[in-house]
């Protein structure tokens, strides 16, 4: 066959009362097709062009449309034109008859064509059905709707986040928007989507310009909950048919991040519409990674604290012990910067940094530290400061303060994470041998008992005495920056 | 630093040095031969103040040398002071002893701490000084050591002292005519009404006085006298390239 005319072309137009709308449909898609596996699908029957169950040769009953051959051929005009304008241009491809040109037409005539847009977080107040209110870093918001078909290439470009403790048992849903040629109504779903589920089959109306609106999806059983923390990306393959004995047939492939986190993170971040201080999905990165897995706060904490002790990006200022990432506000777009290999302000942290750093991302997750100092001038045993690896005790053998992401009222009787310095876990730790023990989840405790204080400070009156919680002045969580 | 410093006793220390004032102090991206800047950030600092943190670097074969220079300029020299006193509370190392040598002589107050042992060639690694109205805080902060003294001294010169005759000569600073006044003790005068907007590229604009103190108040910029009689004030503008 040496393929269509023109004429025939535009007579079959005619003929069919082919709309200007579904010619535009076939030409974007022409134009739009990445190849010609793309173009022809898997035969019979599935990918973007369906076979014509009114028309053409075979039986009607899962017959082939256009395959791969043709497909190439589509491709190589259309390469040779730059683009096609005009679906007369199809005219003498060989091998594309009235047949598969029926196929064409059938297939965008009476078609859900596009996925307009997708929102994880329809109901910015709760989120017990829907995704937290995020942003993307201090200084930009994340694209609303999460998902658009002019903006979203990659994952991450589509990110959403779910508190495993208000989404428990909770049914979820997401709103999408769809477009339309010549339906009314059709039915819709997505597969995929991992342990995010699936987005369940629903019949979706379309008003007369074809749009539906924000409709509603319910995920099909979710099952994010029992495995804790998580960053991880899903894609969904959506569907629509006309009639639900139908064959499914192919929408687009949309990708998406998905952040899950314990519970509502705490101060400072808030879920306030419009603050800056939502939850950042920069800082989501980092902490969902360093806690990945964990199904507590104390264990998601003890995981970050782990994750910036041996993150390897920043030291301990063994000359003045300052504090370079801000003792009034916490410069965490920079902190970011620095963990992700830029220079942030600089490679060096004192106690200050570490407690914001732990308490700040582990609150992102859901935890409730606080940061807190112990002062003053105190006594140390030796210890292992953050990014060393030998035991030293530092400066003239005291802290004037140490600062740490405390539990509770930041008593005695409350646990720390300190993310600065290792001490030693054995029963003398001011003598050697020394064995590293990061401190995570440790009573902070007094001079009597083998706790955080006695492996920090000597028991001395210069040493665990002088070591006194100081919740009443210094116990804060900085704003975030 | 658990240092219970009195910033009244550091003021009464200094009473009798010049009067120094600088607005919209900053550095440029090639102020320290061999270093390239690498960040730049403007911070929420002490007192309302913003701070402004450079990070410059350089390699060297221990690795990336990070000198971090921090410049905040507040409305008169006891915010000044407040602020270098925060930064040093907010420091572990309890012993930071004060300032010596060509450094002490430049600035108002200033600390200054030594390298640590094994680190050859480094003379002083961090070192916090106040100049009039301006705190500076100088870290190093990289894999590598940096000493710090020749920046401090460089910076501390920079607010102190009068531009060089090959500044002025050259265009890159102003002296504008001396305002010869005379006033009572505790008198204050109104030299600028209206101080421009403190941002990149704009003047930095720098007073000097033998004695009195220079305080900003609102837009304004005042100059208070210490004693009775008759009072040379002078002012210089310093371009500052945007970068």
């Amino acid at each position: 066959m040496s393929g269509l005319s023109a004429s025939t072309i535009t007579s079959r137009l005619a003929a069919e009362g082919t709309t200007p709308a579904t010619q535009q449909l076939i030409l974007q898609f022409l134009n739009g097709v990445a190849s010609a596996a793309a173009l022809a699908g898997v035969e019979p029957q599935e990918g973007p062009v369906e076979d014509s169950p009114s028309s053409g040769f075979g039986d009607q009953v899962r017959d082939y449309d256009i395959g791969l051959v043709v497909a190439q051929r589509i491709l190589a005009r259309r390469n040779g034109l730059g683009s096609f304008t005009a679906l007369t241009q199809l005219a003498g491809i060989k091998g594309l008859g009235i047949d598969k040109f029926n196929d064409l037409l059938y297939s965008f005539t009476l078609c859900v064509h596009e996925v307009s847009g997708i929102v994880f977080n329809f109901n910015s107040a709760t989120c017990s059905n829907d995704a937290l209110n995020l942003r993307r870093n201090f200084a930009n918001p994340l694209p609303s709707p999460s998902w658009t078909r002019a903006s979203n290439r990659v994952a991450r470009d589509s990110c959403a986040a779910y508190s495993i403790q208000a989404t428990q048992g909770q049914p979820l849903a997401i709103r999408v928007a769809l477009r339309a040629n010549g339906l009314s109504a059709a039915f819709v779903r997505a597969t995929g989507g991992g342990t995010l589920g699936a987005v369940k089959e629903q019949l979706v109306s379309f008003d007369a310009a074809g749009d539906s609106g924000w409709q509603s999806f319910q995920l099909d059983a979710p099952s994010f909950h029992a495995q804790g923390v998580r960053v991880f990306e899903i894609a969904w393959t959506w569907q629509w048919r006309r009639l639900p004995g139908d064959p499914w047939r192919p929408l687009l492939v949309t990708r998406h991040r998905i952040y899950t986190i314990l519970e509502l993170p705490t101060l400072p971040w808030v879920q306030t519409t419009g603050s800056t201080s939502q939850p950042w999905t920069d800082a989501l990165d980092i902490a969902c990674v360093w806690a990945n897995g964990a199904t507590t706060r104390d264990a998601a904490a003890a995981l970050v604290t782990a994750g910036y002790n041996g993150c390897g990006r920043v030291s301990y200022d063994t000359v003045q012990g300052a504090t370079f990432y801000g003792s009034v506000d916490y410069q965490l777009t920079q902190m970011i910067a620095r963990l992700n290999g830029g220079a942030g302000l600089g490679g060096k942290v004192n106690c200050t940094d570490s407690a914001s750093t732990v308490s700040t991302f582990a609150n992102l997750l859901g935890c409730d530290l606080w940061q807190s100092r112990m002062s003053s001038s105190f006594a140390l045993n030796p210890m292992i400061a953050i990014g060393y690896s030998s035991w030293v005790i530092p400066f003239s053998g005291s802290f004037s303060y140490h600062e740490v992401a405390w539990k509770g009222a930041c008593t005695s009787a409350d646990n720390v994470f300190d993310g600065c310095l290792q001490v030693d876990a054995d029963a003398d730790p001011v003598n050697p041998p020394h064995t590293p023990l990061l401190p995570t989840n440790m009573l902070f405790g007094d001079c009597s008992t083998m706790t955080y204080r006695l492996r920090l400070c000597p028991p001395t009156s210069s040493g665990c005495v002088k070591c006194q919680p100081q919740p009443a002045t210094t116990r804060k969580r900085r704003p975030i920056v | 630093m658990d240092s219970h410093q009195d910033v009244d006793s550091w003021l009464a220390e200094i009473a009798g040095r010049p009067s120094v004032f600088n607005h919209n102090p900053r550095l440029r991206s090639a102020e320290f031969r061999s270093f390239e800047l690498v960040n730049q950030v403007t911070l929420a600092g002490a007192n309302g103040a913003t701070e402004n943190v450079y990070l410059f670097a350089r390699q060297t074969r221990g690795g990336e040398a990070v000198l971090r220079v921090a410049v905040s300029a507040h409305d008169d020299t006891r915010h000044a002071l407040l602020a270098l006193r925060e930064g040093l509370d907010n420091s572990m190392n309890p012993d930071i002893p004060r300032a010596a040598s060509r450094l002490a002589k430049l600035v108002d107050i200033g600390f200054a701490l030594g390298a640590e042992r094994g680190q050859r060639g480094v003379g002083l690694a961090a070192a916090s000084f106040s100049v009039g109205n301006v705190s500076v805080t100088l870290n190093s902060v990289g894999e590598s050591a940096v000493d710090v003294s020749a920046a401090a001294t460089h910076i501390g010169k920079l607010l102190a002292t009068p531009p060089d005759k090959t500044a002025l000569k050259s265009g890159r600073a102003r002296l504008f005519a001396p305002t010869d006044v005379e006033l009572r003790a505790g008198q204050a005068l109104t030299l600028i009404e209206q101080l421009p907007e403190a941002r990149p590229g704009a003047e930095r604009i720098q007073l000097l006085a033998p004695e009195g103190e220079f305080r900003r108040d609102g837009t304004a910029l005042l100059y208070v006298a210490r004693a009775k009689g008759p009072q040379r004030i002078e002012l210089f503008t310093h371009a500052q390239p945007a970068d």
